[in-house]
């Protein structure tokens, strides 16, 4: 089928492609390119000095750590979500599958804030917490916590769907064929799902490791402690190290064009085994 | 008897898809369970298999309480409508499935489950095709893995839902003499859930019929096409004329027609059965109209009116109904005649 | 025959115990729990105290800007988000893959480093900014830089509701209207933005409510002046940072509260067009 047949306005191909794709430029590639054009301003050396000092490498480890920790508890936890949502008939399930969508339109600043009201200096467990000599926040659990409400739907998403449209039969098939609860989930579950795994640790992944306003209120900024590489970057920034600032970016600019890069991939070859929203 | 099944009952949501179901199937036979879809049949192979549970009854299997074993104690194979191909795996890690997930001391040798699968390959004609996956087989092809997948745990009953349903009408002829086949050289039980009278009575030792979550008939297929036991059975195997009457004082009255009830007939508001190739031409029987007459190859299909009721005849060609013209005023009798209760 | 109310269909699949546990286990204490901190806490202000930490002036303003900013950026984004959406579905050109790609880059880049970014571009000593400012606009530091913030992180949203849509919009329905004599922009009009009408809806309502809570991406560029260029979300840091839980708290909950209507009118218009669109 040629683009001119596909087309609803005949004619209209250049001016639609040509204003989406400069607003694209626009929006998108712009501050993407303004990123690195201001990373390099003072050639590589100001780049390189950015990554010397011993807080940017204490931010990396940081984000690591957070992201190493919530990363998988949400995978679990979307793995457990979807086998329970897609396999099962019970009353409760809309609202179960809103609460799990339901980090998705709060606030960043809002799930950082309702940890700070939990476990705060004047939070409901401050007692209990004082009592325990246990800190929350300003301190590395408190920015899990922050982090896994910010990402919890990920994995979930990307499964529930996968999972419905795929239906129990190769589960009810491997049971009658003798298999046990570990061999159905390990040898017929887990296979048929993996690559939208995959994909949803991706997104959460990218979202952990840059998430910024939530881990901002429960971090305390703690140079060396608290920070992770967002909140690395602003610190940089409102001290006017732009060269910095701009520096530690392109790394996290780097991590986001990976991450699209490898989702892209997954769309493009295997896009039968993703949910249906994702195959363009 | 090895699958004896008393009394199932099962409802979904107030609907009532098994009600009181009795059912003996003997050792190594062949049975088919016919019916609508919405008539209860897929329920009834599914608490067979263990997928579902009754609301109440029995499933006995050679003297063991079914009902109390899971669906891996059961060991029954069980082939799904869409197969349920394991799409990960190659047909040979199908196949080699119900054997690898054993515990691990009942569980074969590699070798011995190398030799079970190119075994069953071999039965089910799939020679060479070990190493591709399911996306990569035809319809058919898929069907027989999954039918080899299923026998490869040595089943004690083998289930197969709506077995040729995803199948063309080509295909499905050829799988049907097979799978015939297939039973014979395994002499398994064998269970399976058709909407195809024809395949049916084609393939089975017996056919249970259900309608609406009751057994209307479990017979032959000859005796069920000779001695359908209700209207529906009738109907449902084809039957052509189905026409309200009345039998009284051992005479019947069908639309005008009078004639002697055959012996042992129901009384009082009853159905006259019959089928096309049933009916002939007589000086006394149902007054009838011919409508159309349309020749179709072998058979040539007759739409008449009997008193306001259009029906279709299927007879052969060149006999005399499908020799007459249209608008032609005849009487019919059907030989013999079958009476239902009303 | 009894119809006995059953909260779970059977069934034989092993794990539903452990993995609805786990489920419901881990959303108490990550989501609500915490909403319920942010529900209950307001109130230790009592009514009258929670009225007054949200309508204060600044509170007013700082929740009057986030809204509006979200709702126009929003609009915009509708309107842009079409016309990316129908390039990448209804045309080919070179280099489709990769702008297909990039519509999701404000989903991958964290706030913070897209916030610099576009401040460095708008500040008056930036590439563009420096322009504006030639002929006396200012973009950074206002409600302006506020907006162009809103536009860059919601607009995947629109594109990615919509591209599904539109790739399923029957070829045959507009083949037909196209024999009924229907020119080319009535065809647009009249077949196909009904049915992608819907899922415009919706990811207009998913770049709203993502815009009204934003945070990292909006801070630098915004200025954050009180009453005139500071968003909801810096006024519940700020307060946060004075220690005034109840007040956060306040603002958070008057936030969640007006999106989540604006969201359910959203929705509810969704229902009624797709209940057309299925007639």
């Amino acid at each position: 089928m040629s683009a001119a047949r596909r087309s609803a306005v005949r004619g209209a191909a250049p001016f639609v492609i040509g204003v989406g794709v400069l607003w694209l430029a626009l929006v998108v590639l712009l501050p993407l390119g303004m990123v690195f054009a201001e990373a390099f301003r003072r050639g590589l050396e100001g780049f390189l000095q950015a990554f010397d000092e011993p807080d940017a490498w204490a931010a990396v480890r940081l984000t690591l750590l957070v992201a190493a920790i919530s990363v998988p508890l949400n995978a679990l936890f979307g793995l457990a979500a979807a086998w329970c949502i897609s396999r099962y008939e019970f009353r409760g399930k809309a609202l179960l599958t809103t609460l799990i969508d339901l980090p998705f339109s709060i606030s960043p600043v809002i799930s950082g804030l309702v940890w700070v009201l939990l476990f705060g200096t004047a939070g409901w467990f401050a007692p209990l917490l004082d009592a325990l000599g246990v800190r929350v926040i300003f301190t590395v659990t408190g920015l899990v916590l922050a982090t896994i409400l910010v990402t919890l739907p990920f994995v979930a998403r990307e499964l529930i769907p996968l999972m419905q449209q795929q239906g129990a039969d190769e589960e009810l098939a491997a049971l009658t064929l003798g298999a046990g609860p570990w061999a159905i989930f390990s040898k017929v579950t887990l296979p048929n799902v993996r690559w939208a795994l995959l994909y949803g640790v991706l997104l959460c992944n990218a979202r952990a490791m840059g998430e910024f306003g939530a881990v901002s209120v429960v971090s305390g900024h703690i140079r060396g402690l608290t920070n992770t590489l967002p909140l690395h970057v602003e610190i940089l920034y409102n001290e006017y190290d732009f060269v910095g600032a701009f520096a530690t970016a392109t790394v996290l600019a780097g991590l986001a064009l990976v991450t699209l890069l490898i989702k892209s991939l997954l769309e493009w070859r295997f896009a039968d085994e993703l949910a249906a929203t994702r195959r363009h | 008897m090895p699958l004896s099944i008393q009394n199932l009952t099962k409802t979904f949501q107030g609907f009532s898809a098994l009600d009181a179901i009795n059912l003996e199937v003997g050792d190594g036979e062949f049975l088919a369970l016919l019916g609508p879809s919405g008539s209860g049949k897929t329920t009834l192979l599914r608490i067979m298999a263990g997928l579902d549970r009754p609301d109440s009854g029995t499933v006995d299997f050679d003297g063991e309480d079914f009902l109390a074993q899971t669906p891996r104690q059961r060991r029954v194979g069980l082939v799904f409508q869409h197969y349920a191909l394991f799409r990960h795996m190659t047909v040979a890690d199908n196949i080699a499935f119900g054997l690898k997930v054993r515990p691990r001391a009942q569980r074969p040798s590699k070798a011995a489950v190398a030799e079970r699968v190119s075994e069953l390959l071999r039965l089910v004609h799939l020679e060479g095709l070990e190493k591709r996956y399911p996306a990569q087989l035809s319809g058919g092809q898929r069907q027989r893995v999954a039918l080899a997948r299923a026998l490869a745990i040595q089943p004690r009953l083998l289930l197969l839902d709506e077995p040729f349903g995803a199948l063309d009408a080509k295909v499905r002829r050829e799988l049907r003499r097979w799978l015939r086949h297939i039973h014979d050289e395994t002499g398994v039980t064998t269970v399976f859930v058709t909407h195809d009278q024809e395949e049916a009575l084609d393939l089975a030792d017996r056919v249970a019929i259900l309608n609406a979550g009751r057994i209307e008939q479990i017979a032959s297929p000859l005796d069920l096409y000779q001695r359908p036991a209700s209207a529906f059975v009738h109907d449902f195997l084809g039957g052509a004329v189905q026409l309200p009457g009345q039998v009284s004082d051992g005479e019947l009255i069908v639309e005008g027609w009078r004639t002697r009830a055959p012996d042992g007939a129901p009384t009082g508001q009853v159905i006259l059965g019959a089928r096309g190739e049933d009916l002939s031409l007589a000086d006394e029987g149902l007054e009838t109209r011919i409508v159309s007459v349309s020749p179709r190859g072998f058979r040539t299909r007759v739409a008449v009116e009997i008193k306001g009721h259009m029906l279709d005849l299927d007879r052969p060609a060149h006999d005399p109904i499908s020799d007459l013209a249209p608008g032609r005023t005849v009487r019919l009798r059907p030989d013999p005649i079958q009476l239902f209760k009303a | 025959m009894t119809r006995r109310w059953r909260w779970k269909e059977p069934s034989v699949l092993p794990g539903f115990g452990l993995t609805f546990g786990f489920v419901v286990f881990y959303l108490s204490l990550f989501v609500l729990i915490p909403l319920a901190a942010l529900i209950l806490r307001p109130w230790e202000l009592g009514l009258g105290g929670f009225w007054d930490a949200v309508t204060t002036p600044r509170a007013l303003a700082a929740l009057r800007l986030s809204f509006y900013a979200a709702g126009v950026a929003a609009l915009i984004n509708a309107v842009m988000g079409l016309v990316l959406a129908w390039a990448l579905v209804r045309y080919e050109f070179p280099g489709k893959r990769i702008i297909d790609a990039l519509v999701d880059l404000p989903f991958a880049l964290p706030t913070a480093v897209a916030g610099i970014a576009l401040t460095a571009i708008y500040a008056p000593n930036g590439p563009i900014g420096a322009w504006f400012d030639e002929i006396g606009v200012r973009i950074a530091y206002t409600p302006t830089g506020v907006l162009l913030a809103l536009i860059f992180v919601g607009l995947p949203f629109v594109v990615r509701s919509v591209q599904p849509v539109l790739e399923d919009v029957d070829r045959e329905i507009e083949e037909a209207a196209e024999t009924l004599g229907a020119s080319a922009f009535q065809r647009a009009r009249l077949v196909i933005l009904p049915a992608i009408l819907p899922a415009l809806i919706s990811g207009v309502g998913l770049a709203f409510a993502r815009a009204v809570g934003e945070y990292g991406s909006v801070i630098f560029i915004a200025g954050n002046m009180p009453l005139k260029s500071e968003i909801a979300p810096l006024l519940i840091v700020i307060q946060l940072e004075q220690f005034n839980y109840a007040g956060a708290a306040a603002i958070g909950l008057a936030m969640l509260g007006l999106s989540f209507m604006v969201l359910l009118a959203l929705n509810g218009l969704q229902a009624i067009l797709s209940r057309r669109g299925q007639a």
